[in-house]
């Protein structure tokens, strides 16, 4: 007989109880795999939208904003950035959300026409707005797959009709599942006349892009930031600070649950076996080879439940990614190691803390007090 | 074999003595059984011997080897020391087979020397067509025979068995003492079985009593 195999015969004297334990653990691994999955993404997504897509080095937003859509750079603010050395292209972007198709976050962008590519917008089909069009707007490839819209097609936004002339792709979720029209229609729209969310940069050979970056910066008086890397972006939107502290903090809460739980159940079941414990000892067994044992079937539990914690919180992302709205914001990459890396770790951790004690202590057993025991 | 000096145990910070100064030796292949009335200190003698515990002064030696140096008890058991309770205390899961093995665990070889082993044994002691059955389907006697089979797993050099019929009708009683007898008789292992079975307790080459943590007499010697 393997040892393995006695481990094995061990947790399923009390299955109820082992497999509560499991799925115990298993509810905290879920948790906290779906909220990577989705973290992850969105800081992806924040990379590819403001630094990575395009053509553009770095994109520059309004200092303190609590949201990118409230990141408001006004016109002097753009003109100075545009007249400083070494900036050789600039592209402003204008974000708002319209409620659509039973979608209150249905996101629309304004951008001119000459600097789709900039902004790394890649039309797939038909053509671009005309920026003196008001009827005209592109429509993103997600969008249109989920709204079942085509070139050609109408499509009502803010009680407006407009046709679509083309259909574009920019690599990210947010962008790819909502509409783009030209600058001036979205400003005149929503009242911002002379106003972007955003704005691309892209620096002229021969110039340090950090260099220019801070010059953005200081030269606004810090009204502006240059988001070169993720960690800028806390400084436009705390949003995504809060919620990455907010999944470690309901992750560590389930896991501590969790390793509560299987603790519970390895401190039931060794005082159970206290009499069997004080035979293993009496027959020969090391005090080690009891720990051994007990800290194995504390680490199977663990091992169970991150098999099926990881289904579990793959499976919920995948079932939220059937509605609209979460279509539009998310694309997880669910075969990516990494996400699954510190939920295993964070479940070997608890299998090991949550075993040790239960194991300790019935490895300190003396043989003939367990023997007796009643 | 084995030399007691002067073994004294006390329990409760004194207040209880359960041995009193004990002298005896014990030759290699000797079958003793200890009687003597409920709390004379009988399983207490059988568990100093057999590393379960430590006295409270006084010398065991095993072999020439002074259980006080012994560094790993728990190897020393494994190696030396089989043990059969009052109680077969077999692990309810197990079928017979895995339990004979759990003593194996702690010697070297291949599984399945140790499993044919097993076989061997559980043949030995007559159940050959039980090895994979459950504890809860088979009789007490039988249960206790499996205890046997386990006890002897790593070939122990001494038998410790604590009221081994105890739980046991007569005839189930009778032979288990058979198999344990023709170990002692054919493998020269040393056999030491208390008993309150005068019966059984007069089948042994030496008979011991012991009274108040002491031996009173030693008949037949
Ligand atoms: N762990 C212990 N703690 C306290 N007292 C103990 C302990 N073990 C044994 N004793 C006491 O030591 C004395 C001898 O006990 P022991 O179990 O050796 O008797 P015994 O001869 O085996 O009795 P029985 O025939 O009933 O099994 C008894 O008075 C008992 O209460
Ligand atoms: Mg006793």
């Amino acid at each position: 007989m393997r040892f393995f195999l006695l481990i094995l015969k061990n947790l399923s004297r009390h299955k109820t109880r082992t497999v509560l334990a499991v799925v115990g653990i298993s509810i905290g691994i879920a948790t906290i795999v779906a909220l990577n999955l989705v973290m992850e993404n969105a800081s992806k997504m924040i990379e590819d939208t403001f630094i990575k897509q395009g053509d553009f080095d770095f994109t520059v937003a309004k200092a303190g904003s609590a949201d990118v859509i409230v990141s408001y750079i006004k016109e002097e603010q753009i003109n100075m950035v545009n007249e400083m050395p070494g900036i050789q292209d600039s592209a402003g972007l204008l974000i708002y959300m319209v409620p659509f198709n039973n979608n209150p976050y249905f996101f629309s962008f304004g951008l001119k026409k000459e600097k789709l590519e900039l902004g790394g917008v890649n039309l797939i089909e038909g053509r671009a707005f005309e920026d003196d069009a008001e009827d005209e707007v592109i429509i993103g490839k997600v969008a249109s797959k989920n709204y079942d819209k085509k070139i050609g097609d109408t499509i009502n936004l803010n009680e407006n009709d407009y046709e679509i002339v083309g259909i574009y792709e920019t690599g990210t979720a947010f962008q790819d599942g909502g509409t783009m029209m030209p600058l001036a229609n979205a400003q005149k729209l929503q009242d911002l006349e002379d106003t972007v969310n955003l704005l691309f940069v892209k620096i002229a050979e021969n110039y340090n892009v950090e260099e220019i970056a801070q010059m953005i910066e200081d030269d606004s008086n810090e009204e502006l930031v240059s988001i070169i890397d993720i960690d800028d972006f806390d400084a436009v939107d705390q949003g995504i600070k809060i919620m990455d502290a907010g999944t470690w903090m309901i992750g560590i809460l389930a896991i501590i649950i969790g390793g509560i739980g299987v603790m519970n159940t390895m401190v039931m079941s060794v005082s159970e076996r206290t009499r069997e414990i004080g035979v293993l000892r009496a027959v020969g067994w090391k005090k080690s080879r009891v720990l051994l044992m007990i800290l194995c079937e504390t680490l199977l539990i663990a091992l169970i439940a991150i098999i099926i914690g990881c289904g579990m919180g793959a499976g919920a992302v995948r079932l939220l990614m059937f509605s609209d709205i979460a279509e539009g914001f998310l694309n997880p990459s669910y075969f990516e190691y990494t996400t699954y890396l510190k939920a295993i770790i964070v479940a070997v951790l608890v299998g090991m803390v949550g075993g040790l004690y239960p194991a300790w202590k019935a490895s300190r057993l003396s043989p003939l007090e367990a023997l007796r025991y009643e | 074999m084995v030399q007691i000096k002067n073994l004294s145990k006390e329990f409760e910070e004194g207040r209880v003595k359960a041995l009193n100064g004990i002298n005896l030796t014990i030759k290699e292949g000797e079958y003793i059984s200890i009687m003597g009335p409920s709390g004379s200190g009988k399983s207490t003698l059988l568990n100093m011997i057999g590393a379960l515990d430590r006295p409270t002064s006084g010398e065991i030696f095993i072999n020439k080897h002074n259980l006080a140096d012994v560094k790993n008890l728990a190897k020393f058991r494994s190696k030396t020391i089989g043990f059969i309770f009052q109680l077969h205390n077999l692990i309810p899961t197990l079928t017979a087979k895995e339990n004979v093995l759990i003593p194996m665990f702690e010697a070297r070889g291949k599984g399945k020397d140790k499993k044919k082993k097993a076989e061997v044994l559980l043949k030995k002691m007559n159940l050959g067509k039980r090895t994979d059955f459950m504890p809860t389907k088979m009789s007490g006697g039988e249960r206790q025979r499996v205890a046997i089979a386990r006890s002897l797993a790593n070939n122990p050099k001494i038998i410790l068995a604590d009221e081994p019929t105890g739980d046991v009708d007569s005839k189930s009683g009778a032979m288990i003492m058979d198999i344990l007898e023709e170990i002692n008789n054919k493998e020269k292992t040393t056999l030491i079985v208390v008993t309150h079975d005068p019966v059984i307790g007069a089948r042994a080459h030496r008979k011991l009593k012991m009274l108040d943590g002491r031996f009173q007499e030693e008949a037949n010697s």
